[in-house]
């Protein structure tokens, strides 16, 4: 089966963005039906149960949920990183389960932006050398793998840095270092998930203002899979996930008013 | 801002410098796990190398051995005919009795100067000639005497000759029920009518030059090329000098001199003891003095003489014990023996286990960067790349370590065994062919170990492969 360019909005009943005004936005990533399921020691748990959302470009999406809930794990679907058990995922109405391996690899490398919990950076490469990884996966000539790697450091702060291994740098630096390396080729989506989840207040905070200045700057859509609560402030959406289903969509100015009853929900 | 949609198309493959570059800079950052499965990997080459190493050893030697205690054989052999005082049946024997490609015959053909055709049937004849007479000496003393009254050797065709004589031995042989005549009587008749003819043949031969013995040592050894010739003279001499010295432990009066001298009982006079007496020189003296004394033809030897010949010995004796070493190692699947053979099959296994599992654990342990890797956009095949080099190249440092470690391992062992005489039958080439093979085997079996896993992990979505512990 092949996408079908055709998603009217509607069709996904109670999933459809809630902002239809924006008349000039495209479905950038629309899942339909999505199920996961892990098969561990003959248990079967269900990471998500039928998730249809649809994200435009240029949003700013937060992800909440308690742990558990299936955030993570819609995050790898949504990247192309895990076959879903049932459902699918299109990006830019094509239907990620379509795509070869070789045309798996060009999305990965210079359409999506990875920025994982656990960082994930090659620890036996340098700062420079895991920024610059994918380009030289995308067939960047050296050298300018090396400046746009310097210049994407520069942006995160780490500019000095360039030089360390992973070990050598705190939690905030190495993450800094993965969202560096994420906008190696400036993705037009950026997959987090729960960025500030290992790190301190201070630069939980540099970190967010990194991703919302990517945000409106650069028009990247952001999906971030999030605990913080600071996230509010950045978002244009929020989906609250629940037991591998979605509990609710909501714009942030509609959230805005009830947010002692989010509190309550994400902890 | 509008971006443009995204469009899919094939990822460019990594180029082999950058993977390279990766791969050094990861074999860099991991030197110590690194180096550990290098010695993994050195100590079971080592292994299969040592065995390689006796194993080309055994070959090389056994064959060295084989060839050189045949040469010994044949220059004992052509120093007895040197020595022994030549008789007409001793020619007949050797002749008769040589095998076709026996360098005798050559060197009979040219000392009597028969044409091929004539010496043919002089070979027929002295092997007819050699059954008769190994007939009548087996006859026992009476049937003998009826048979051909007192005639000895070769004197019994001529005696034959006569019809009167001919008659009794018919007679005597039909009453001689026990014995079984080579030949038909008839036939022999005619082969008495021949004889004549077979016997002046001979007596040409023994005349030629003044005797068999004479003559062989004359002709020299023109059998053979120039080369051999003479070292086959010159063996022969050895030969005989070192018989004459062994010979003079059996005379009574040496024998007890010598067990008084060395203060043991006179049965205990062995060979080896005389030959250890000549090699030092003050009881060389003594000893040569003593054969002298007893007017013993091994007392014109001379030290110098004496002391060469023991050396000579020694390096005989050490080839002859160096075949019956390796006498069970010829033949098998790789010419290195059965046991070899399998020793060396039972180390490429141990080899391969080892070095596997060396492989596999340093690729499994690494599954997650394998997954990050393919979240960055790297192509299965570059991931594999990238494994497969590495463990090239780990396999070629312990291939060649271990090599070296085993070939060190294996010939110190082999010159504990031969000693000198490895130097001598060094396999260089099997070597080489050893250690490039075991070189051969690490690459190959830790690329084949490392492809694997990594083979496992590249082809699976990386989330998948992040979650394999
Ligand atoms: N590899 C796995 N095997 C089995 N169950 C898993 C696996 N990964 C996640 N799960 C389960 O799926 C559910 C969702 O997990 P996850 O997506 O990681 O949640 P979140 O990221 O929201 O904390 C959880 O109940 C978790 O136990
Ligand atoms: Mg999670």
């Amino acid at each position: 089966m092949t996408a079908t360019p055709t998603a009217p909005a509607g069709t996904q009943g109670s999933t459809a963005p809630t902002a239809p005004a924006d008349g000039a936005r495209r479905v950038i990533i629309r899942t339909v039906g999505l199920r996961k399921s892990y098969l561990k020691k003959g248990v079967v748990t269900e990471a998500l149960r039928g998730v249809d959302m649809e994200i435009l470009t240029g949003e700013f999406i937060a992800i909440m949920g308690p742990s558990g809930s299936g955030k993570t794990t819609f995050f790898n679907m949504v990247g192309g990183l895990d076959s879903p058990t049932s459902g699918r995922v299109f990006i830019d109405e094509v239907d990620v389960a379509q795509l070869t391996a070789v045309e798996l690899a060009f999305l990965r490398c210079r359409k999506i932006g990875y920025i994982f919990q656990q960082f994930n950076l090659i620890p036996y490469m340098t700062a420079l050398e895991n920024v610059t990884t994918p380009m030289a996966f995308a067939g960047t000539d050296p050298d300018t793998a090396r400046n746009r790697g310097m210049e994407l450091l520069g942006t995160v702060g780490l500019r000095e840095r360039w030089f360390h291994r992973p070990i050598e740098m705190s939690g905030g630096q190495q993450q800094r270092v993965a969202i560096a390396r994420s906008m190696a080729h400036l993705p037009a989506i950026l997959l987090c998930d729960e960025p500030t989840g290992n790190l301190d207040l201070k630069t939980g905070r540099e970190i967010l203002d990194l991703l919302k200045r990517l945000n409106t700057e650069r028009g990247v859509t952001i999906i971030c899979a999030t605990h913080d609560p600071r996230m509010l402030d950045l978002c244009d959406r929020l989906m609250w996930l629940r037991d591998g289903q979605v509990e609710r969509v909501a714009r942030r100015e509609e959230v805005r008013i009830t947010i002692g009853k989010i509190n309550n929900e994400t902890e | 801002m509008a971006l443009k949609p995204i469009d899919v198309r094939p990822q460019p493959r990594l180029g082999f410098a950058r993977t390279v570059e990766i791969v050094l800079n990861g074999i860099r950052y991991r030197l110590f796990r690194s180096a550990v499965t290098v010695v993994v990997i050195a100590v079971a080459v080592a292994f299969m190398m040592n065995v390689l190493c006796e194993a080309v050893t055994y070959r090389s030697v056994r064959r060295l051995a084989t060839e050189r205690t045949a040469g010994q054989r044949l220059a004992a052999r052509w120093a007895g005919r040197l020595s022994a005082a030549p008789t007409p049946e001793a020619v007949l024997r050797e002749i008769g009795g040589a095998s076709a490609s026996d360098p005798i015959l050559d060197e009979c053909r040219r000392m009597g100067n028969l044409a091929d055709s004539a010496f043919d049937e002089l070979r027929r004849a002295a092997a007819d000639a050699v059954a008769c007479l190994d007939f009548f000496d087996g006859a026992g003393y009476a049937a003998r005497r009826m048979m051909v009254k007192d005639a000895e050797g070769t004197v019994v065709f001529d005696r034959l000759q006569s019809a009167a004589a001919f008659d009794a031995f018919t007679d005597a042989l039909a009453r001689v029920q026990s014995a079984r005549f080579p030949m038909p009587v008839p036939e022999f008749g005619a082969w008495l009518a021949s004889w004549p003819g077979v016997g002046s043949l001979e007596d040409a031969l023994l005349d030629a030059r003044g005797g068999f013995g004479d003559a062989v040592r004359a002709a020299g050894f023109v059998a053979f090329d120039a080369a051999t010739a003479d070292v086959v003279a010159r063996q022969a001499r050895e030969a005989r000098d070192i018989r004459l010295v062994e010979e003079s432990g059996q005379v009574t009066d040496i024998r007890k001199a010598v067990a008084a001298y060395l203060n043991v009982l006179p049965g205990d006079v062995t060979a080896d003891r005389l030959w250890r007496l000549l090699e030092s020189p003050s009881d060389a003296g003594w000893f040569l003095g003593k054969l002298k004394a007893a007017a013993h033809p091994a007392g014109d030897l001379g030290p110098g003489r004496a002391a060469e010949l023991a050396r000579l010995r020694a390096g005989q004796a050490a080839w002859e014990v160096a075949r019956r070493a390796t006498a069970d190692v010829g033949g098998g699947r790789f010419g290195v023996g059965t046991r070899m053979a399998w020793l060396v099959l039972v180390s490429l296994g141990v080899c391969a286990v080892g070095i596997s599992n060396a492989m596999l654990m340093s690729v499994t342990e690494r599954f997650r960067e394998i997954a990050t890797l393919k979240c960055l956009g790297a192509l299965d095949g570059s991931i594999m790349l990238m494994f497969v080099l590495e463990a090239c190249l780990l396999g070629l440092a312990g291939g060649l370590a271990g090599s070296l470690l085993g070939s060190l391992i294996g010939f110190g062992r082999m010159l504990g065994v031969f000693g000198g005489l490895l130097a001598a039958g060094f396999p260089f080439t099997a070597w080489l062919v050893a250690c490039g093979l075991a070189v051969l085997a690490g690459v190959v079996l830790a690329a084949l170990a490392g492809v694997y896993p990594s083979y496992l992990a590249a082809r699976l979505a990386p989330m998948e492969a992040m979650r394999i512990e």
